[in-house]
This record gives C-alpha cells, sequence and structure tokens, in this order.
C-alpha cells in the first residue's frame, strides 16, 4: 500500500505494530513494547541522512613577489629525491631525511610562499640536551647503542604544514544502555534498558596542521605536536637564513582526508562524552558538516636527527618551538626475555603464596 | 661396631619419619569403623576396618565410617563432624580425615570433610553420596563402604596433589603478568604515534551542545537460575567440616 509507514523493531528487526490494547507500538516477534513517539523519533535517527558533508575551500599560501626568493637554492638527494630549500650561505650537504649526500640543483622557483611561519626557538644545543635526555632512564635500551651512537650531524628545518580551520555542525545518536542486576533464592535476574541518544551541537577547530612533506613521516610530526601558533609570523625568507626548508609536494587537496579524519574523531569523542551515566554506548548514525572552511599554509619549525645502528636507521625530532622530543629506540631482547624470566619467576611465586594465604591451595 | 653404626643409621631414618605416624584408631583408642547399627557381618567388618587402616595410611588421611541407629534429628552433618573431632581423628598438620556417617533411624547418610581435602569433600561428597545411595537403598552395606572408600581415596589424592598442579597455574600467571610488565617497560621506547584527534585545536569554548535527548527505548530482562548447593559446612572442637548429607 503505497504511502503506509513502517517501523522496524530496534531489538529484533522485525515489523512493529501499533497494540490497540496497549496504546503503544508492539513487536510481535520480540514482544517489545515501544512509546510511539521514542519510536517514530528513533525511525527519523536511523533514516537520518548519515552522509559527512567536509567540504573545504582548501586554497593557501600566496605568489612569490619578485625578486623575493633570489637568494634560495634548491638542493636535491640523489638517494631519496628529496629536494630542499636553502638560503645560499647555508651551503647544505647532507639529505635532513636520509643523510645522503645533496647537490645543489639551482634556483628556488615555483611553488607558493607560505602564510605563516613560527621562527626557531631553541638551538642546536638544546636538541643535543634533548636527545641525551631521551635516551635517559630507558631500561632495555641497548647499552652499546647509548654507548656507541653519536649524533653528528643535526639540521633544523622547516617543515611544510597545510592547517585547516572550520566551523563543525554535528548531528549524532548514539544507542545506549543500562543493566541492572538482582537475585532471589532462585534466579538471578538481569534487566538492560535500552535507550536512544541523540546529539545535536556545533564547534570549531583552528590550524589543524597536516605535514605537507612526503618524505616526513607524518606519524613522526604528529608526535612533535602541539605547535603554539600564537607565536607563528607571516612569512619573511629572513626566518629561513641558517635553516633549511622543505618544499611541500603533497598538496593542500591532498591533506584533507587527513583533516577531516582528526576532526570527525575529535566532534565524536566531544559529543561521545556527554553521553554519560550508561554501562555502554554504541554510535548509531553520525552527520557531520563544515562550515567556515579555510586552509593556510605555514612553515613550523622541527629539528631533525638520525642515526644508523645495526643496520637500522632511527629517526628523532623535536619541535623547534616546544622542545617535545620524539623517536624511537632499539630493544634490547636479550636484557627484555631475561627480565622476564626473572619477574616470571618472582610474580609465579607471588599468586601461589597469594593461593596458599586465600586458602585455595 | 658394625652394630653401633646400624643403630646410628636406623635412629637417623626413624628421626625423618614423619611426626604424623598413623595408627590403626584415633587417639582415644576409637577405631574408624564403629558398626552400632551392625549393618555389617564380623568378617566384612574386620575385612573393611583392616582396609580403612591401611588406606588412611597410605593416603595420609583418616577415613572412617560410622554406622548409628539413633536419631540425628536434622543435622547428621554436626554428628559427623563431631565424631570425627571428638574423637581426635585426623593425620598431619591439618588433621585430614573423611567420615561417613549413617544413621538407620531416619535412613540419613552424611560425608564431611576436614583439613586439607576439606574443600575437596566439600565440591565431591553429594557425588560420593550419589555414588553409594543404591547400594545403601538395595541393603548392599559392605558394597556402598568399600565404594566409599575408592571413592574417598580418590578425592584425597586430588586434594593432596592439588598443591603440585597449582604450581604450573601459578608460574602460568606469574609469566602473564611478567609480559604485560616488559611490554610496559618497552613500551617506552616508543615515543612516535599518530595523534588520531585534533583536540588540541579545538577553538575554546566553541562547543555548543544545541539538542540533547535520551529517550527509553525497551527493557529485556534476563533469568538465570542459580545452581543450587548441596554441600555445607559446619565446625566441631575448633575445626572446620564440609560435606553433604542425603537419605537412602
Amino acid at each position: 500500500m503505497a504511502g503506509m509507514i513502517e517501523y522496524k523493531c530496534p531489538c529484533c528487526g522485525g515489523k512493529v505494530e501499533f497494540n490497540s490494547g496497549l496504546q503503544q507500538m508492539k513487536c510481535p516477534f520480540c514482544d517489545s513494547v515501544f512509546d510511539v513517539e521514542a519510536m517514530s523519533e528513533y525511525d527519523n535517527a536511523i533514516n537520518t541522512d548519515t552522509t559527512d558533508d567536509m567540504q573545504w575551500d582548501s586554497k593557501a599560501g600566496q605568489d612569490w613577489q619578485p625578486g623575493e626568493t633570489d637568494n634560495m637554492r634548491i638542493y636535491t638527494c640523489q638517494s631519496c629525491g628529496g629536494e630542499i630549500v636553502a638560503d645560499e650561505n647555508v651551503g647544505a650537504t647532507h639529505c635532513p631525511y636520509c643523510d645522503n649526500p645533496v647537490v645543489m640543483t639551482g634556483q628556488f622557483t615555483g611553488s607558493l610562499k607560505p602564510d605563516y611561519v613560527i621562527p626557531f626557538k631553541l638551538d642546536r644545543d638544546a636538541a643535543k640536551a634533548a636527545y641525551n635526555n631521551h635516551l635517559k632512564g630507558k631500561k632495555l635500551l641497548p647499552k652499546l647503542f647509548k654507548d656507541q651512537n653519536h649524533i653528528d650531524e643535526i639540521k633544523g628545518i622547516y617543515v611544510p604544514f597545510w592547517l585547516f580551520g572550520a566551523g563543525v555542525n554535528a548531528d549524532i545518536s548514539y544507542n545506549a544502555t543500562k543493566v541492572h542486576h538482582w537475585s532471589d533464592s532462585n534466579y538471578r535476574y538481569t534487566k538492560t534498558d535500552y535507550f536512544h541518544c541523540k546529539r545535536v551541537g556545533d564547534l570549531a577547530f583552528d590550524k589543524v596542521p597536516v605535514d605537507g612533506s612526503s618524505k616526513m613521516e607524518d606519524s613522526l610530526m604528529e608526535s612533535i605536536e602541539p605547535f603554539n601558533f600564537g607565536e607563528a609570523v607571516d612569512f619573511q625568507t629572513a626566518y629561513l637564513s641558517g635553516y633549511l626548508a622543505d618544499k611541500y609536494d603533497v598538496t593542500s587537496e591532498e591533506s584533507i582526508t587527513r583533516a577531516n579524519d582528526r576532526i570527525r574523531n575529535s566532534t565524536d569523542m566531544m559529543f561521545r562524552n556527554t553521553v554519560d551515566g550508561y554501562a555502554t554506548v554504541t554510535t548509531a548514525s553520525t552527520n557531520i558538516k563544515l562550515f567556515n572552511s579555510k586552509a593556510k599554509y605555514a612553515l613550523y619549525p622541527v629539528w631533525l636527527l638520525n642515526t644508523t645502528w645495526n643496520g637500522e636507521h632511527y629517526y628523532f625530532a623535536m619541535n623547534g618551538q616546544t622542545g617535545k622530543f620524539v623517536g624511537d629506540l632499539p630493544c634490547d631482547k636479550g636484557a627484555f626475555w631475561k627480565w622476564w624470566a626473572i619477574l616470571s619467576g618472582v610474580f609465579g611465586i607471588a599468586v601461589y603464596g597469594v593461593l596458599m594465604l586465600l586458602h585455595i591451595i | 661396631m658394625k652394630k653401633r653404626i646400624l643403630t646410628i643409621i636406623m635412629f637417623m631414618l626413624l628421626a625423618f619419619v614423619p611426626s604424623n605416624v598413623s595408627f590403626a584408631e584415633s587417639s582415644n583408642g576409637t577405631p574408624r569403623l564403629v558398626d552400632d547399627a551392625d549393618l555389617l557381618s564380623d568378617t566384612e567388618e574386620e575385612a573393611l576396618l583392616s582396609t580403612l587402616d591401611t588406606e588412611s595410611v597410605n593416603s595420609k588421611c583418616d577415613i572412617i565410617i560410622v554406622t548409628t541407629n539413633e536419631s540425628v534429628g536434622s543435622d547428621a552433618e554436626q554428628e559427623a563432624a563431631d565424631f570425627v573431632a571428638g574423637n581426635d581423628f585426623g593425620i598431619g598438620k591439618k588433621q585430614d580425615a573423611v567420615i561417613l556417617y549413617i544413621s538407620m533411624y531416619a535412613r540419613d547418610w552424611s560425608i564431611m570433610g576436614t583439613g586439607s581435602i576439606e574443600r575437596k569433600i566439600r565440591n565431591k561428597a553429594s557425588l560420593i553420596g550419589d555414588e553409594i545411595t543404591p547400594e545403601l537403598s538395595s541393603g548392599d552395606y559392605y558394597g556402598a563402604f568399600v565404594e566409599f572408600i575408592d571413592q574417598a581415596k580418590l578425592y584425597i589424592k586430588k586434594a593432596h596433589n592439588a598443591k603440585f598442579t597449582w604450581i604450573p597455574i601459578a608460574l602460568g600467571i606469574g609469566m602473564i603478568i611478567s609480559i604485560l610488565v616488559m611490554l610496559g617497560v618497552k613500551s617506552k621506547l616508543k615515543s612516535v604515534h599518530s595523534q588520531p584527534a585534533a583536540a588540541s585545536y579545538l577553538v575554546k569554548d566553541s562547543f555548543k551542545m544545541n539538542l540533547a535527548t535520551d529517550r527509553f527505548m525497551y527493557s529485556h530482562i534476563k533469568k538465570t537460575a542459580i545452581p543450587k548447593s548441596n554441600s555445607s559446612s559446619t565446625s566441631s572442637g575448633g575445626r572446620s567440616f564440609s560435606g553433604s548429607s542425603g537419605k537412602f
């Protein structure tokens, strides 16, 4: 019959009918009973368009002024193909990514001019000190790595970032449960109450950074976040003096997916935190729309260190503004298993003792 | 000289003989079989007493059988416990003992254990009871008592071996705790992680909730039967007893 409205049971998926005796909706298959208004609201929610609209105005960066790039040179790594921009006086010799020799391939041309730059606040000595500090207190770090490993060259590099900002309007529905337990002399009872929770609201994100260099590990750059954008200034080539700069090779359009993922996850987390007092909460539907979106192009200061040990490359990075230092370290497998065996014995004896104290043995 | 060395060796060997030496009766002279209800022939009594004594010594746990014509009221288990404690039965540091107490007045049986075997007997007494009830009902008391001894031996052995079966379990738990601790220590070597969210870039005070509704939809009640336990516990003479009882 055309125009007939059918409601599906949230419990078993069967067709729910209006029960005139109860004056409520009742599922003939699982006997669940629903308030008419609740059923209608639930049906609206599950039929809501769940396609996110996360379009961006991704125009960022500006054109260079005539003569602005005259003293900037391009250096190309013969090994990994990385292109580094540096002041003509820097005389870059090694690739900051793979430590192989780079050669000057000419005058810097093309590409966009960054909108902003955060100048370096911390110097090379601070990076060295942070590296030594990073090795401290690591029980499973091979002693030889600590003793033999010396970072000979530390490079300060301006890394290109696309910065995304937008208002977010979100409409998210959740299925939630509350569970009650009780018992009498014969039975244990578990009552599960099912709820449908709806949250609609707005929030805004500003300057969400996405690294615009394919040579730079995204996770390495995300690990040294956050940068304090309050200290950013309008870009001027003078800030590059004495440092290397990476040319972006991932466009703002290509970076949108990563920005959207992070914004979507944060929005979901914020809304999810408002659904409290339940035993379980699962997301039923999500509808996220962006408004007033804009993108900017900026250079962020990073100290890069890399070293090779036992044939493996290890990369370290320090936020040149805040000093946050990251980098994965090797593990001494022998020490790991030795301590595991010792602790297994200690914990085993402790567990046996506890069992004896509890009169289980 | 040889005789003296032999005497010293014998003395040293005796020094290592456990102090919980088992005798054929309790410390106050009560035998392990008391057939006041006269359910057994003299020959059966003699054979059964001999078996009880031998198996008690072998299994390091007093195995006792008592029959009576007297009424035990509603508490056959307490009577059984009082008999063991009152006659000071029990072998070893924890005074291990298990008793089958039969009252012909209302045809009650009770099996109670104490000491290191108490937990095992508490869980298995009703099973042993189920095994011997048909023979008790049919009047085959000797067969029922022999069956009781066999079953008791089995569970005493399991209870005594339990401490050894717990060693690999405790070690296994220790290994799991240890690997978790070590993985925690190892995780300190890893500091490079992707940032899944953008919470650091949320504009201050920008979060506004325009609608928040929580609507109740429906309820489900799940009912599970509580398993009935046939076991019970009591105490006598400062000792704890557990087991089960029934009728035949």
